[in-house]
């Protein structure tokens, strides 16, 4: 089985894919992320979308492959709940760790959400310092701390 | 000679006749009498369904006169949706297989309307052992199912309110805030990312939009949390106050560590409640001792539990009392309704909901919930709440 894990490259710069149909908050994540250069942040506003984009990107050899997705829950049409199953079904794709942001607390949101395979469930915090703290400690995590499948430890 | 006669009972065969035809009328009418007086209705049914004898009491039922009545039979006043499942019956009892029985059915009155009633068919027999014809006992019970389908009906709406309110929730918790949000997040990013172009007054005005969009926040939360306070008798176990007011105010100590303060409390008595719902209570009860405290003398709370009665019932009173600011005692009533707030003042940061949360819980609990106070004199609150005599009280998780 060849995985996008072998066709990767070691060293490359980490790749974010952003999903999220809200302007205002993919900007603002845009900005966040803005303090570490060596993301790169795409963002894709419709669920469907994401999935077909991840998709041809798994199968052609030198396209960026995501190194972590960052899903929101509340999308229009194919909901982010939906693009959880489907990323976890999907062999080339249900490795790739996903933390879901959304804006809301409630504990059923957040159990079905990991049942589905979510690796972390962030709850989008009001507060803008605190906002730059939590995006600053996943990227720290998923992108540097934490071994995934296709990327060497730093 | 003749007098001796009638005083030994002799008689010709007429006279004897005559006198045992008057006994029969007597008896007949002694029979009628009785069946007319009769509460419930009552009939002699042939096997046919034919009615032969009817009350006064059935035909009162169905609004038939005694006329009418004979000349029709059970199937014809039945309800439609009945009239399959009385016939097998009948049939059953015709043959023998069944001596009696009794259902629940429909009969229709002559005016349209339902009647329910409970019907008892009991079979008599002739003196060979065969099948004759069927006593019949009618109840009206239309009131009662009546009231059933009022319940039934009542506890669907309710269900469906509930159902709502859940909705209602989600929809607070995750659609309204999110906007929120994005107008706190983008207002913050404004004053840093521009920081050094904008004059004071900007910075003051985003300020207030920050702490506008906060407060609306805490309102959504607060609503939410009103709305979550539901009666759950599963949730319902015996509850030792003791441990949630000792955990209360260990929170609140160290939430305010500079506040001067101290908390006496006798030892109450175990409760059948729902815990988180008094956890809830007292959250709520001394955070407000705290929150309205004088900043001039060190906080006192008294908690205390006594025994009374309240519509004839036992019940433990609780007082949680304070010497803060109290409240004029105008205001008494006002206090526990939903975003009444008497302080505008910046000091007492609050939602208005916390008092309504609490008397829902009491309410929850089969309980009252009032305030005794006083400007400047400190504030007594006093709940009820049912006592039931808990044996075993479980540990408070």
């Amino acid at each position: 089985m060849t995985s996008w894990r072998d066709q990767c490259e070691s060293a490359h710069e980490t790749n974010i894919l952003h999903i999220e149909d809200n302007a205002a908050d993919s900007e603002l994540l845009r900005h966040l992320l803005s303090d570490f250069p060596e993301l790169n942040v795409s963002s894709l506003s419709d669920g469907a979308e994401a999935l077909g984009y991840l998709r041809r990107q798994m199968q052609s050899v030198d396209a960026v492959r995501p190194d972590l997705i960052l899903l929101d829950l509340n999308l229009p049409g194919l909901d982010g709940r939906r693009i959880l199953m489907e990323l976890r079904k999907d062999p080339l794709l249900r490795l790739i760790p996903v933390v879901v942001l959304s804006g809301s607390a409630l504990e059923e949101d957040m159990m079905l959400a990991y049942e589905l395979g979510a690796n972390a469930y962030v709850v989008k915090p009001h507060e803008l310092k605190r906002f730059r703290t939590v995006m600053r400690a996943i990227c720290d995590f998923w992108c540097g701390a934490a071994a995934v499948p296709g990327r060497a430890t730093r | 000679m003749r007098g001796l006669q009638k005083l030994l009972g002799y008689g010709d065969g007429a006279s004897v006749q005559r006198r045992a035809e008057e006994a029969l009328a007597e008896s007949e009418q002694r029979f009628r009498g009785l069946l007319d007086a009769a509460a419930i209705g009552f009939a002699i049914v042939q096997l046919d369904g034919q009615f032969s004898v009817v009350n006064r009491s059935m035909c009162e039922m169905f609004g038939y006169t005694e006329t009418e009545m004979l000349a029709m039979n059970l199937e014809q006043i039945t309800h439609p949706d009945d009239i399959e499942t009385d016939l097998a019956m009948i049939e059953r009892l015709r043959a023998g297989g069944i001596e009696r029985f009794q259902v629940e059915k429909r009969f229709v009155h002559r005016s349209g309307e339902t009647v329910w009633v409970v019907l008892a068919m009991s079979l008599v027999r002739d003196t060979t052992g065969e099948p004759s014809y069927a006593i019949a006992q009618i109840t009206d019970i239309t009131a009662r199912r009546e009231a059933e389908q009022e319940l039934a009906e009542r506890a669907a709406r309710l269900e469906r309110s509930n159902a709502e309110l859940e909705q209602f929730a989600s929809v607070a918790s995750h659609d309204l805030q999110e906007p929120l949000r994005t107008v706190a997040n983008y207002a913050q990013l404004l004053a840093e990312r521009y920081r050094d172009q904008l004059d004071q007054r900007a910075h003051r005005w985003i300020h207030y939009m920050v702490s506008g969009v906060e407060r609306m926040q805490r309102l959504i939360e607060g609503v939410l949390a009103l709305a979550r306070v539901r009666t759950d008798p599963t949730a319902f176990v015996p509850t030792d106050p003791n441990v949630i007011v000792a955990r209360n105010w260990d929170r609140l100590t160290q939430l305010h560590r500079d506040m001067a303060g101290q908390l006496t409390m006798e030892p109450l008595p175990t409760i059948v409640a729902d815990p988180g719902q008094i956890d809830q209570l007292f959250q709520n009860l001394l955070g407000n001792a705290v929150k309205y405290r004088r900043q001039e003398v060190p906080l006192l709370i008294q908690v205390c539990a006594t025994r009374a009665t309240q519509d004839g019932v036992p019940v433990w009173e609780f007082i949680v009392k304070d010497n803060g600011i109290g409240i004029d005692m105008v205001y008494a009533e006002r206090i526990f309704e939903l975003f009444q707030r008497l302080n505008r003042d910046d000091r007492y940061v609050g939602t208005g909901i916390g008092l309504a949360i609490c008397q829902k819980i009491v309410e929850h609990h089969r309980g009252r919930i009032w305030v005794d106070s006083a400007p400047n004199r400190g504030a007594a609150f006093h709940f009820t709440i049912a006592a039931v005599e808990a044996k075993q009280p479980e540990p408070e998780r």
